[in-house]
């Protein structure tokens, strides 16, 4: 399976006549974009809105970030089952424009039915921690009906969810016939079979047929799922999506598309792929909330790594509490099978950085990449110039905070409001270390 | 004005003698004596020693309380920056008598300290969490690093400059995590480490965990119809208007909630604030989480003898398992108190 994967770098963002790329700068049809996005009975209106790193400009609830992406080829398909034609993804030509994403939010959750999503502040304090602060940003505001929302907000959601997607593909489509700045072509070619065969397991969270938890090829992932095996092209070209619902996590609990998208780990596997290891695969597992279920992925997920004949994994996940124990259970189950393991998580260290920073540990686990503790305190601006979303989701991430910074300007928040800041893929520098 | 430091030394260190001086009782010497005098030339003109405070290592083990109140009068009349205990190397009760009077000199001056030990010595495990201790060599050959890595911690605890983690600026860390960006994205750390890991070559993880004990189950109640049972959950149900303020997600509170006389919770008084589920059927029926109806209905048919009529509220999502377990110690105590024989946790 290969991949021609094309990138543009995005190097500024305005709105223009017509949506392309010149000399860097994407320029934007608002009105051609917004229209991409679709009418849903859930959904007032879509408006779409800039944000530039460096701007003083808050955007809140984040419940989604995708990078632009589409095929270039009539072979192969982008976000399969959602965007692109049910067909074989992962072959053919990409294109991905880089530095920019497709941020989601909403305005009109008055009763804050559907808030749960991160604080990007494009500047200030919490500018450093999160990757969509240093990206060229289209923000996709959801004016949502708040009498639906009484009622359910799964449909909300999806509306919202196949947007983001639809709009992502659109930017990077009307970008398809400028010259890309680079191009490398994936494949997992023939490798010398001395070399140790590592996979790249993504646990994912799967906890209640009600909720959006992940899709693989369009289908909903959740509970019902059994650990499988895709092909990291695949994952390239959105085979495998995450939205961050309305109550199914907080926002550090969540890879944001983005980050599944920009998995560095792949690209570490891709570059070292016949010359210190070869690349098997990727093992999709789900973390559902039975311990019968949690057993039964994890005896799945070990016995595929076993089957492709891995000798080293890295562990990525989501969420915490319950899932540490996903982490745990695969990190015994691999190990027993003599696959040696690394896990990447976040901590849950308290306020004091003196808790424990995972629900479970089990002897056999004696490699882990933290990526931060995501209790420790952040002091933000109270207000930035501009603020796209709901500020009334402000709530959730500063009034139950008692404590105060110095600064009357400020206010504390926790990192895991801030999209990514412990980013549990592994997509940014933030980690935590002894004192 | 250069920042005022009081250095601690045993006799040995003061040239006093050795394990024949043990019981040399203490005394003050004015300015830096002994390995005081390299740790001045050090400090770059930023601080000095102002006064050793030398005391017999027996002496001290079996004068503790005494010693401490006439090293508190010398605190007060010193009023130093910054205590520095040591070096003491791998030395037992010459480690101790250096963890103590750090200690005393934070809970008096609330003032930091810096002693110099070897992982050998006892005394590390028992203060580390309480001050700096910079990771010596075993013995007074490995006086210069050890002086050197204190007083460049020293320099940077007086000016207020930042400090790297434990393992840079070499002290015993004192079970604290915090974050720090590192030079590279987790991914590629990640991958790093595996390769090591599979060539047989050492790694560093960057955390790991104790695993943690089990709990026992408690043994059956003998006798359901005469218990008193009571509810718990870690939904996030609580009176509107959540009174306590309990956190959405990782909450650093749990409340007790009284609702006595009441056959149920009545949807609307009582609502959820947890983040990390869809709260719309707990908040219709807040009974679905705190089942108060059914066990009322319990009560009545005499299954169980009483149900306590106050519940206890937290919100599980993203909580610290310290947190966790004082939430346990707290309201465990509570229904103790109250005679409460049994209870059912509700976690969502």
């Amino acid at each position: 399976m290969k991949l021609d994967f094309h990138k543009i770098y995005v190097k500024g963002l305005e709105w223009g006549d017509k949506t392309s790329i010149v000399n860097g700068v994407l320029y934007i049809n608002k009105e051609e974009a917004t229209s991409v996005c679709g009418s849903f009975d859930e959904v007032e209106e879509f408006s779409l809105h800039i944000a530039r790193p460096g701007e003083s400009v808050r955007i809140l609830p984040v419940k989604a970030a995708v990078e632009p992406r589409c095929k270039l080829t009539e072979e192969g398909s982008i976000f399969p089952g959602i965007v692109g034609p049910m067909k074989q993804a992962g072959v053919g030509a990409t294109l991905a424009l880089k530095g920019c994403a497709v941020l989601v939010t909403e305005t009109g959750d008055i009763e804050a039915k559907c808030r749960t999503g991160g604080l990007v502040d494009m500047s200030g304090s919490a500018a450093a921690y999160s990757p969509f602060s240093k990206t060229f940003n289209v923000v996709m505001n959801a004016h949502v009906k708040p009498e639906l929302l009484r009622k359910e907000t799964l449909s909300t959601d999806e509306a919202c969810r196949i947007a983001s997607f639809r709009l992502a593909a659109y930017l990077a489509q009307c970008c398809a016939d400028v010259e890309a700045d680079e191009a490398t072509a994936y494949e997992l070619g023939e490798a010398d079979k001395k070399l140790p065969g590592v996979v790249y397991v993504m646990q994912l969270l799967a906890q209640n047929p009600e909720i959006i938890d992940f899709h693989v090829y369009g289908q909903l992932a959740g509970t019902t799922f059994i650990p499988t095996i895709v092909h990291p092209n695949e994952v390239f070209d959105g085979a495998v999506t995450t939205f961050l619902g309305a109550h199914c996590t907080v926002c550090s609990d969540k890879q944001y598309m983005y980050e599944v998208q920009n998995s560095p780990v792949i690209e570490e596997f891709y570059r070292l792929h016949g010359k210190k290891v070869r690349f098997l695969g990727v093992i999709v597992h789900n973390e559902v909330l039975t311990l019968e279920g949690k057993l039964r992925a994890s005896a799945f997920a070990a016995k595929l790594a076993k089957m492709m004949g891995a000798e080293g994994a890295i562990f990525v996940t989501e969420g915490h509490g319950n899932p540490d124990e996903d982490i745990m259970l695969n990190v015994k189950a691999f190990e027993d099978e003599g696959v040696k393991t690394v896990i990447i998580s976040d901590e849950m260290g308290g306020r004091d950085g003196k808790s424990p920073g995972l629900a479970d540990w089990v002897p056999e686990c004696d490699a882990m990449v933290s990526v931060g503790n995501m209790h420790q305190l952040l002091a933000v601006p109270k207000a930035l110039g501009a603020f796209i979303g709901n500020e009334a989701s402000m709530d959730i991430i500063r009034s139950v905070i008692d404590k105060q910074p110095e600064n009357p300007d400020y206010f504390y928040t926790e990192l895991i409001h801030i999209p990514c800041a412990c980013a549990q893929a592994g997509i940014a520098n933030l980690s935590a270390d002894w004192i | 004005m250069a920042y005022r430091i009081l250095h601690y030394i045993n006799q040995f260190f003061a040239g006093v003698g050795g394990e024949d001086r043990a019981d040399f009782e203490p005394k003050v010497v004015c300015g830096a004596m002994g390995p005081g005098v390299l740790f001045n030339g050090l400090l770059n003109g930023i601080a000095e020693i102002s006064a050793t405070y030398v005391c017999g290592d027996n002496y001290f083990a079996e004068h503790t309380d005494d010693v401490l109140a006439d090293f508190s009068k010398t605190l007060l009349k010193e009023s130093p920056d910054l205590v520095v205990a040591g070096p003491s190397f791998y030395a037992g009760r010459y480690g101790f008598a250096c963890g103590h009077v750090i200690k005393k000199a934070h809970e008096l001056l609330g003032i930091p300290g810096i002693a110099g030990m070897n992982n050998e010595s006892p005394a590390v495990d028992m203060f580390r969490e309480d001050m700096y201790i910079i990771k010596t060599g075993n013995s007074v050959r490995a006086m210069k690093p050890a002086v050197e890595d204190m007083a460049k911690l020293a320099e940077k605890l007086l000016t207020g400059a930042e400090l790297a983690s434990a393992t840079e600026e070499n002290y015993f860390h004192r079970r604290v995590r915090k974050n720090f960006f590192r030079g590279e994205n987790g991914g590629k750390r990640a991958v790093e480490m595996l390769l090591k890991k599979m060539d047989g070559e050492p790694f560093v993880s960057e955390y790991i965990q104790e695993v943690p004990e089990k709990v026992p189950f408690a043994s059956a109640v003998k006798d359901l119809s005469k218990a008193t049972i009571a509810l718990l959950n870690t939904g996030g149900i609580v009176p509107a208007g959540n009174p306590d303020r309990i956190e959405s997600s990782s909450a650093t509170k749990y409340g007790a909630y009284s609702a006595v006389g009441c056959q149920k919770l009545e949807a609307g008084k009582f609502i959820s604030i947890h983040g990390g589920y869809d709260t719309n059927f707990a908040n219709a029926d807040p009974n679905r989480v705190v089942p108060f109806d059914i066990m009322r209905d319990l009560e009545k048919e005499g299954v169980i003898g009483k149900l306590h009529e106050t519940f206890y509220t937290t919100v599980g999502t993203g909580a610290s398992l310290l947190n966790g377990e004082a939430f346990g110690r707290g309201i465990a105590a509570s229904l103790k108190k109250n005679g409460v024989n049994a209870a059912i946790m509700v976690s969502t």
